[in-house]
């Protein structure tokens, strides 16, 4: 067993391991996403109009081993993540999930006596397997490479349910943690909202910040809003410097039904992100606004996605991105009206702030109208910080670093005030000024 | 020699914006406790002087002194310069949207080391924004952000109080005001100086006499074609009102006229 | 005789066409043989056919677009690469053949010359068959005659420039067009000169299967100024035609060329285009850009920036119909510092049509103080109409600014609302609302052109509300 610590990475024997301890369904999914990703090419910045501008060829997944055990960072990485929680949000319900398949719940008991399910995904896979599965067949399993691997490879996350009319009584509160370097991740979120039914999701996807350590994690959350229910989700992003990070956040929306995103990207390597809200419903209304900080050698990715199927729908988007050093952000977003989606409102706005000389920012917001009823839209921008504000400021007395921070802050001010749950932003609002700090390279000297 | 114990001393100072001169050899010194106005045609560089004192980055000093208490101002960016005692009134103050003026003011005081516990400070905010008449929803709105032309001097003028600067350079505070806001803008200027104990100087730029009614400079600058062509006692801003800047530039003897 | 079968989808007025009055013409398809035969009948230098035939390898290698408009339709084999209508090229309008003169005739030329161009070109199907200048401007040193004119009399300067802005390889339909390009416009501009009223190209393609392959060279040195317009027409036939020129433009220090297109080819046309112009210190290019016909346009006028302050404008109109599919847009590439540019798009589609507008806005590591300005807005007028929207941006330089607006409606119901409670019909409203749509880009047009923009625009809307 020695000689298996050294060398294990993902094949297809791990596969077979965690179908066979899937019920038959998920079984023959997970086999079928691996069937699929062993026929896919891998993604390429040279064929793959998505990934043209990230390029993760040298990442190599089946070098990352699936079966990472516990470890002294991974279990304080989850303590602190649990403490910044109960400071800010003392009476969350709080789901702690980590890569190597555990599920702790705390403090879900009243939500559980309103009817709300809250339990692992791999229970409820078993126990609710039609809720799972209507949630999982809003993405095709093996459509994509790191989709089909998730789909094959996931050992365990969180699933809520919420019955019809219920208004969850307590904000649901996931920490999907991850440590030690070689290790891969498949974090799992699934959320089914019935009919009226209303909730506050967040979700932390957190790994030891200072480790050097590489690590692969992929997510995937699937969340079902069915007729009039009404979500408030926030995601952040923390992961350690040395994290490639995949995700794909996918909220499908039934008529009337109303959702609030709000995503924090701070951390990792590398990270190609899908934000898909799928408004399928009439009447359906998603808002989705975000931020996003870089630095160092960093690059982050965000695909957005407003797809538009139900008449009298809405969406926007509003995503507001700084960069430095030799950073990159890459953000691609489509508004996606179907011939059917008449009377469609939709805006995506994309802005840059642009720190130094080596930072990059791209920026493609693109729209493809079928429907003729419809106001769409687009904005995007990219600059530098504004001298004169820099210098109204420095007149003050305030030093050029301090003087940026401020206008970063601003910068993010409207995106930031966006955020449906105000203990989420309790929570970003330290940590973006510690990150802050560090990418603008301020002493201990300023709190 | 820069004199120590002058607050301000200028001396043959010449600036340049795209290469091009706009300040050709200014001459001012501004004792402790003195209130100096600055008159001039349009376009003659009172701005300019303005923004040169305070370090703005587009303007280049060619030659010449500039220095605060006998220290030498021109090395220092701005923000130095402004932790020594130098703050500017923007004639245009400028919007930077998304930051709230009791954030910015409480960096601000940070910086220059004034900092108050969070009571403290909105103690004295509230009561200096009392003083100006400004409404209570000043403090979350963002820095001049869809302020009005009157809204934005007071707030310049709310930041001086707090700040409590040595030397104050207001370039226009009164104009677009009405008599009510000029006369608020002045009284809270006057404050500003009988609160220093007669330690802070003003330069004041201005086109309007109205002000220094309130004001009662101690000495008025004429300023032309980038340097200071007169200077005299408050009765030369009299003489300006009366007969323009042409009439008198024909007929003062230029430079250092004394009263 | 080919008689016309396509039933008009949309009210084309230059829909007509001659009888077959070629001399000459290659076989059909594209071979070693086709491309040599060319550049014999044309007696070139050696170094034009080996630049040919350089560009003739490169053609099978350059893939076909995977993205944008279908063109799938499209069949090599089938085209004729050549066709040259008449032995000579004529000055003076006189000699023109009868049927030709015809043609243009009623496509207005003669008398649009005579009341506002300093030149004229009308090229019909390969050749350029009739060619004028003013003299003044000839004595000025001004340049204006056809490509393969310039190849012959003009070598030298020709030789310097000609396939620099736009290589061989470039991409497939620029490949095609080195190796068989024929006719089109040279235009030299010497330092200092103003050319104060516009020359002008006309391009027609009269025959059946029939490629135009026209290539444009245009020198502006340091602080002259021209300004170019082109129009192009086709008969209505039942198979397809294949226009792919290509526009080289270099505008030295100072300079500022205008290059103004009204591209109204007939709904068989493929139009794939690769225009790019490039502009030195302190020079203005400017693109102006209106596509009303085609099946399928692919077009994206590209700029250079490569000199400080250097300053680019595309300022481009689109109206696709049933059936068209406009994929146009601009290119702008920032390589130096204190460089600006400016898009302005302005896209309807009506019935089952289709607006694309692709645009990449590219700012180089060295080019700081960038300031670029994107402005895209489009005009849905039926439940069929598509639009879509493609800005792509790349920016390495932090010290740019870089603005993009872009939006997609139906007519606005409070504007027609307003004209209506006027006394002003609903179709006349809706067109009032087009063109006003379009104002932006007519107002750049030479008058009679805004005239003629109006007048097509006001034939497509007709039956627009139903």
């Amino acid at each position: 067993m020695t000689q298996e610590a050294v060398v294990s990475g993902i094949d297809s024997g791990v596969v077979a391991t965690r179908a066979g301890a899937s019920p038959t369904w998920l079984a023959s999914r997970r086999r079928a996403a691996w069937e699929a990703f062993s026929t896919l090419p891998w993604p390429s910045s040279l064929r793959d109009e998505d990934w043209r501008r990230t390029d993760i060829a040298k990442l190599d997944p089946l070098r990352f081993d699936p079966d990472a055990g516990v470890s002294t960072e991974l279990d304080s990485v989850i303590a602190a993540t649990h403490d910044d929680i109960a400071a800010v949000a003392p009476d969350a319900a709080v789901i702690v999930c980590d890569h190597t398949g555990r599920v702790q719940l705390h403090n879900c008991d009243a939500l559980t006596a309103q009817g709300v399910i809250v339990c692992s995904l791999s229970e409820a896979a078993t126990r609710h397997r039609e809720l799972v599965e209507q949630a999982f067949d809003t993405l095709p399993a093996g459509q994509q490479p790191l989709t089909a691997l998730w789909n094959s490879l996931w050992r365990d996350g969180c699933f809520v349910y919420v019955p019809p009319s219920v208004a969850a009584n307590q904000p649901v509160w996931v920490i999907h943690a991850a440590a030690d370097d070689r290790t891969a991740t498949f974090p799992a979120t699934c959320c089914v909202l019935d009919a009226n039914a209303s909730l506050t999701l967040v979700e932390l996807h957190v790994s030891p910040a200072t480790a050097q350590a590489e690590l692969l994690s992929d997510t995937v959350s699937h969340v079902v809003l069915n007729r009039n229910a009404r979500l408030d989700y926030c995601v952040l992003q923390d992961l350690g410097q040395g994290v490639w990070h995949m995700a794909t956040h996918r909220v499908s929306l039934e008529a009337d039904a109303h959702l609030h995103f709000f995503g924090a990207t701070l951390g990792s390597k590398l990270q190609k992100a899908y934000w898909e809200a799928l408004l399928n419903g009439n009447g359906a209304e998603a808002h989705l606004a975000g931020i996003a900080l870089a630095g160092d050698r960093q690059h982050l990715d965000h695909q957005s996605l407003q797809a538009h199927k139900g008449t009298d729908t809405t969406s926007r988007l509003l995503l507001k991105t700084a960069v430095r050093d030799h950073a990159r952000s890459v953000y691609d977003g489509l508004i996606d009206v179907g011939r059917t989606a008449q009377r469609t409102d939709a805006y995506v706005q994309n802005r840059n702030l642009i720190l130094s000389p080596d930072a990059k920012a791209d920026s493609i917001p693109r729209l493809e109208i079928r429907a003729h009823d419809v106001r769409c839209g687009h904005g995007a921008a990219a600059g530098p910080v504004d001298d004169e504000q820099r210098f109204y400021l420095m007149a003050r007395g305030i030093p050029a670093e301090i003087a940026d921070r401020i206008i970063v802050r601003g910068f993010f001010e409207d995106a930031l005030g966006q955020a449906p749950c105000p203990e989420f932003a309790a929570l970003l609002g330290p940590l973006l000024d510690r990150r802050l700090d560090r990418i603008l390279h301020i002493g201990r000297q300023e709190s | 020699m820069p004199d120590p114990a002058m607050l301000l001393d200028v001396a043959g100072l010449h600036a340049t914006i795209d290469s091009k001169e706009i300040l050709k050899g200014v001459d001012m010194r501004i004792p402790h406790g003195e209130i100096h106005a600055l008159m001039g045609p349009n376009g003659s560089g009172k701005s300019t002087l303005a923004y040169a004192l305070t370090g703005h980055p587009k303007y280049q000093i060619t030659a010449g002194s500039a220095t605060l208490k006998g220290t030498d101002l021109l090395p220092l960016t701005a923000d130095l310069r402004a932790q020594l005692g130098v703050f500017l009134s923007f004639q245009h103050p400028t919007a930077i949207p998304g930051v709230t003026m009791v954030n910015f003011l409480r960096a601000a005081m940070r910086s220059q080391g004034k900092e108050l516990s969070a009571r403290e400070f909105l103690t004295r905010l509230t009561y200096e924004m009392a003083e100006l008449k400004m409404d209570e929803s000043f403090r979350s709105r963002y820095i001049n952000d869809g302020f009005s032309g009157g809204e934005k001097k007071r707030a310049e003028i709310l930041q001086m109080a707090l700040l409590q600067p040595q030397l104050a350079i207001l370039d226009e505070p009164d104009s677009g005001l009405d008599v009510d806001a000029l006369r608020i803008v002045a009284d809270g200027v006057r404050r500003a100086v009988e609160g220093s104990a007669g330690k802070m100087g003003v330069l004041l730029i201005t086109h309007y006499n109205r002000i220094l009614e309130y004001l009662r400079p101690d000495t008025v600058h004429i300023f032309s074609a980038g340097r200071v062509v007169a200077s005299g006692g408050p009765s030369l801003a009299k003489e300006i009102e009366a007969m323009g800047y042409e009439g008198l530039l024909g007929e003062v003897a230029p430079v250092s006229a004394s009263a | 005789m080919v008689t016309k079968t396509d039933p008009l989808s949309r009210d084309y007025k230059y829909g007509f066409h001659d009888q077959d009055v070629s001399v000459f013409r290659t076989e059909k398809g594209l071979s070693r043989k086709v491309v040599t035969a060319i550049s014999q009948h044309k007696g070139e230098p050696e170094w034009m056919l080996e630049f040919r035939l350089k560009a003739l390898g490169h053609f099978p290698k350059r893939p076909m677009p995977a993205w944008g408009a279908d063109l799938s339709d499209i069949n090599f084999d089938d085209i004729y690469y050549y066709v040259k209508p008449v032995d000579e090229q004529l000055n003076s309008w006189d000699d023109v053949p009868l049927s030709i003169k015809n043609t243009f005739d009623r496509l207005g030329i003669p008398e649009a010359e005579r009341k506002f161009l300093a030149g004229v070109s009308a090229q019909y199907d390969s050749e350029v068959v009739y060619h004028s200048i003013h003299a003044d401007l000839e004595k000025r040193g001004v340049i204006f005659s056809d490509c393969d004119t310039g190849l012959r009399l003009h070598s030298d300067i020709f030789r310097k420039y000609f396939g620099t802005i736009i290589p061989p390889n470039d991409n497939k339909f620029a490949s095609l067009n080195s190796a068989v390009w024929s006719g089109g416009s040279f235009v030299y501009v010497p330092k200092g000169v103003h050319v104060e009223i516009p020359l002008q190209a006309y391009f027609r393609i009269n025959s059946d299967n029939m490629g135009q392959f026209e290539r444009t060279l245009i020198i502006a040195e340091e602080g002259s100024y021209v300004h170019y317009i082109e129009g192009c027409t086709a008969p209505t036939y039942s198979s397809n035609a294949l226009h792919a020129a290509v526009v080289e433009i270099i505008a030295h220090k100072g300079a500022h060329v205008r290059y103004t297109t009204i591209q109204n080819w007939s709904d068989n046309v493929y139009n794939l285009v690769t225009k790019r112009a490039v502009a030195y210190e302190d020079a203005t290019v400017e693109w102006i850009d209106g596509n009303l016909g085609s099946k399928v346009t692919m077009k994206y006028p590209a700029i250079y920036l490569m000199g400080e302050r250097a300053h680019g404008e595309v300022l481009s109109a689109a109206f696709a119909n049933s059936g068209q599919h406009q994929d146009a847009g601009s290119k702008c590439i920032h390589v130096a510092p204190h460089t600006t540019s400016n898009v302005v798009s302005r896209s309807i589609s009506k019935g089952s049509g289709r607006t694309s507008y692709r645009g990449h806005i590219k700012v180089l590591p060295a080019a700081y103080d960038v300031k670029v300005n994107v402005r895209c807005d489009a005009l849905l007028l039926d439940e069929e109409s598509q639009s879509d929207t493609y800005p792509y941006m790349d920016i390495d330089n932090p010290d740019v600014t870089i603005g993009h607006e872009a939006s997609v409606s139906k007519v606005g119901e409070d504007q027609l609302f307003y004209l209506r409670s006027r006394g002003i019909s609903e179709q006349d409203a809706t067109a009032l609302i087009v063109n006003g749509f379009f104002e932006p880009f007519a107002k750049e047009l030479p008058m009679e052109y805004a005239v003629e923009l109006n007048r097509l625009l006001a034939l497509s809307m007709e039956g627009a509300v139903g």
